[in-house]
């Protein structure tokens, strides 16, 4: 703008809001230094709540499955605050396997239905033979910065921090422990105790689903600080590497479709192999279409039985519900002698 | 020798029977679905399944029952991304629960030579000429079921429906029996000469509403209530928007400038191919509503992936481009009366609008 005086030094950063919600779980670690490093403000929508969750649900239309609804409602909380909302439309991160329609969609659906709605995107497609990471990358930051040597600095230095937080994820630590630890450039090494919760007596329970929903505390009702509460130890099928989960999947005639899919059966899998886990709780949303299937190639390809607790929750489910289930299946894991499955 | 029968929507079964004859081999047709099939497959599926992934279980449990070995999934393009993936598989493991057994082989393409390559485990002599042939006519009999059905819903709508379903019963028997190229073409010729014999319709003048959504939804009449037959009581012009041919279509990009430009707006509601035809119905709806058609009627299994993101997206559609849309969602609880009732207060609602 040639006719206006000139910026101050002190000019006001872009505002990048990232819902904290679905891929959230999985990448923004990765996103927080890429954006930041090219000069913007990172801005995540609150915690979820009430208000948040009541927002997307009155947005969305009945038939979404309880994360994207939730998405809906992350997504408002942020219009209004921030210059942009980044919401990639996330296709493949592995060859062969897909997210869900309604993942993939997501961006789609967040415009549709919230009014006025600055979108940020850009197709990330690993399957694609046509479109490498680093050019989505230059798509997405052409808003922020047109420098490539700038872009590829904040490349590398973003890729780090996510190989960091990731390195703590498969050493079992949950999210948020992973994400302080990885923030702080302490690797899992350097934690001589290992991450809080790992430690105890008490029985390991598995938990398996897709992150965005145990991760959540509201929506799992604290699913994972409940169960420390009650002196279980957690490991999540957030911690198996795609390399343990394609390992899985190589013993099997054909794996699902789906991503997530494939990591709940290889973690339900492994998991139950395991003599040390006690039991394991499967959370999935309700109606979830890709989960629907996934549960038949569990059960078709089980090893050995261990207690199993199939969590289904959507914005109706209870409290009182899910503790009441939560305590009979602590006490049938108390029942069974150690180690037997 | 291995039976085959393949999964069907619709009318189907005659084209893929068609290519079976072509190829040689033996077929067990799988019964149109009835209220018996749908039980059984709803007793023996998971509960988030989606409603098709329900019925066709039941077909194929009643297949294996009629000694079916090979259940083939010829449902081209559309196995991209959506439940029907893992189909197959899933039936395989719930049947074999059962002590069932038997090969899926899921038909991802109609090129004939990956086509031949399916199928030459099963049948080591099979060539080229012979798939390419059978994809054909195939192709063909799908072609001439829709103006069936098109001539159908004209007959419906200007005669009785006496006239209409003779007409329908008599060529659909015609199609079924003939296998020549030729003689196809000929059929289809003296088919659109008997439909001259009835009165011409206009169909500017009656109320139009383009049914769109998904292709197992729209094109089985036992699990969309009917929708046609009952749109054409209520003087309606129905239009069907996902049609059985695109099953064959090889999902080529869009090639004259209508179609570039028509795929490019429909990329700003939706911008990739989800799985399924949800692109088709984003890029029909946006086609019928600029042919001026009255309203849209959305129909589509509860839970179906593709088309629960279109469902988010099709109010924002209308309201853009200024055309009342109808959502249907339908499964084994959807009630007649309610259906019905929604179906009338839509018919009644695009008709005050346009007497406006």
């Amino acid at each position: 703008m040639p006719f206006m005086a000139p910026a101050p030094v002190t000019e006001r950063k872009t505002r990048l809001g990232i819902p904290r919600a679905l891929f959230y779980y999985a990448y923004f670690p990765f996103w927080e230094v890429f954006f930041s490093e090219l000069g913007a403000e990172v801005v995540v929508s609150g915690r979820t709540n009430k208000k948040i969750l009541q927002e997307g649900l009155s947005v969305s239309t009945g038939e979404l499955c309880l994360p994207i609804k939730l998405l809906n409602g992350h997504v408002a909380d942020l219009v209004g605050r921030c210059d942009f909302v980044f919401l990639p439309y996330i296709i493949s991160t592995q060859k062969g396997s897909y997210y869900c329609p309604k993942l993939i969609a997501s961006p789609d659906i967040a415009k549709a239905v919230v009014p006025g709605l600055p979108l940020m995107s850009a197709d990330v497609d690993i399957d694609n033979f046509f479109t490498s990471l680093f050019a989505t990358l230059r798509e997405v930051a052409s808003k922020l910065s047109t420098n490539p040597v700038r872009i590829y600095a904040a490349f590398r230095k973003a890729l780090e921090r996510q190989e960091l937080f990731e390195c703590h994820i498969h050493a079992g630590a949950l999210f948020e422990e992973a994400l302080a630890a990885a923030r702080q450039g302490r690797s899992p090494a350097d934690d001589a105790r290992g991450p809080a919760g790992r430690e105890g007596e008490g029985p390991l329970v598995a938990v398996v689903g897709h992150t965005y929903l145990f991760n959540d505390p509201y929506i799992s009702f604290d699913l994972l600080h409940r169960l420390r509460e009650r002196g279980a130890r957690v490991v999540t099928s957030d911690s198996l590497s795609a390399a343990q989960v394609g390992e899985e999947f190589s013993a099997l005639e054909k794996g699902t479709h789906w991503s997530l899919g494939n990591r709940v059966v290889a973690s339900v899998i492994r998991f139950s192999r395991r003599r040390d886990v006690g039991g394991i709780v499967y959370v999935t949303p309700f109606g979830c279409s890709s989960d629907s299937l996934v549960k038949e190639y569990i059960d078709a390809n089980l090893p050995e039985r261990k207690p199993l607790l199939v969590l289904t929750v959507d914005e109706h489910s209870g409290d009182a519900g899910v503790v009441t289930r939560l305590e009979a299946f602590f006490d049938m894991i108390a029942r069974l002698p150690a180690g037997a499955g | 020798m291995k039976r085959f029968a393949f999964y069907q929507i619709g009318t189907s079964a005659i084209a893929t029977n068609a290519f079976a004859r072509r190829l040689g081999i033996e077929t067990v047709t799988l019964p149109s679905p009835n209220l018996a099939t749908i039980a059984k497959g709803i007793s023996l599926s998971p509960e988030f399944s989606c409603f098709p992934f329900k019925v066709l279980l039941g077909s194929l449990a009643q297949g294996v029952e009629r000694g079916a070995d090979v259940f083939v999934v010829p449902f081209g393009r559309s196995v991209s991304a959506c439940q029907l993936a893992d189909f197959g598989m899933a039936q395989k493991y719930i049947l074999r629960r059962l002590g069932h057994d038997f090969d899926i082989l899921q038909l991802n393409t109609v090129r004939p030579d990956r086509v031949l390559d399916s199928f030459r485990p099963h049948m080591p002599d099979l060539t080229l000429m012979q798939v390419s042939e059978g994809v054909l006519v195939a192709a063909q009999k799908l072609l001439l079921l829709e103006s069936v059905e098109d001539h159908w819903r004209d007959i419906y709508l200007v005669s009785r429906k006496r006239e209409a379903e003779a007409f329908r019963e008599k060529w659909i028997r015609a199609i079924d029996v003939t296998d020549s190229i030729l003689e196809l073409l000929e059929l289809g010729l003296k088919m659109d000469g008997d439909r001259a014999a009835h009165p011409a319709l206009e169909p500017g003048k009656l109320l139009r509403i383009a049914v769109i959504g998904d292709m197992y939804a729209i094109n089985e009449k036992i699990i969309n209530n009917n929708i046609f037959e009952r749109l054409c009581d209520l003087g309606v012009y129905p239009e069907n928007g996902i049609k059985l041919r695109m099953l064959f279509d090889p999902g080529l990009p869009p090639a004259t400038p209508d179609e570039l430009s028509l795929s490019a707006r429909a990329k700003g509601y939706l911008r990739h191919n989800i799985g399924g035809f949800a692109d088709d119905t984003v890029r029909s709806a946006i086609r019928f509503a600029e042919e001026g058609y009255d309203g849209l009627i959305h129909i589509y299994p509860f839970s179906c992936m593709p088309e629960v993101v279109v469902r988010s997206i099709l109010p924002r559609v209308g309201a853009d481009l200024d055309i009342p849309v109808l959502n249907l969602p339908i499964d084994e609880q959807t009630g007649d009366a309610g259906f019905t009732t929604r179906v009338e207060a839509f018919v009644d609602l695009i008709d005050f609008r346009r007497s406006r």
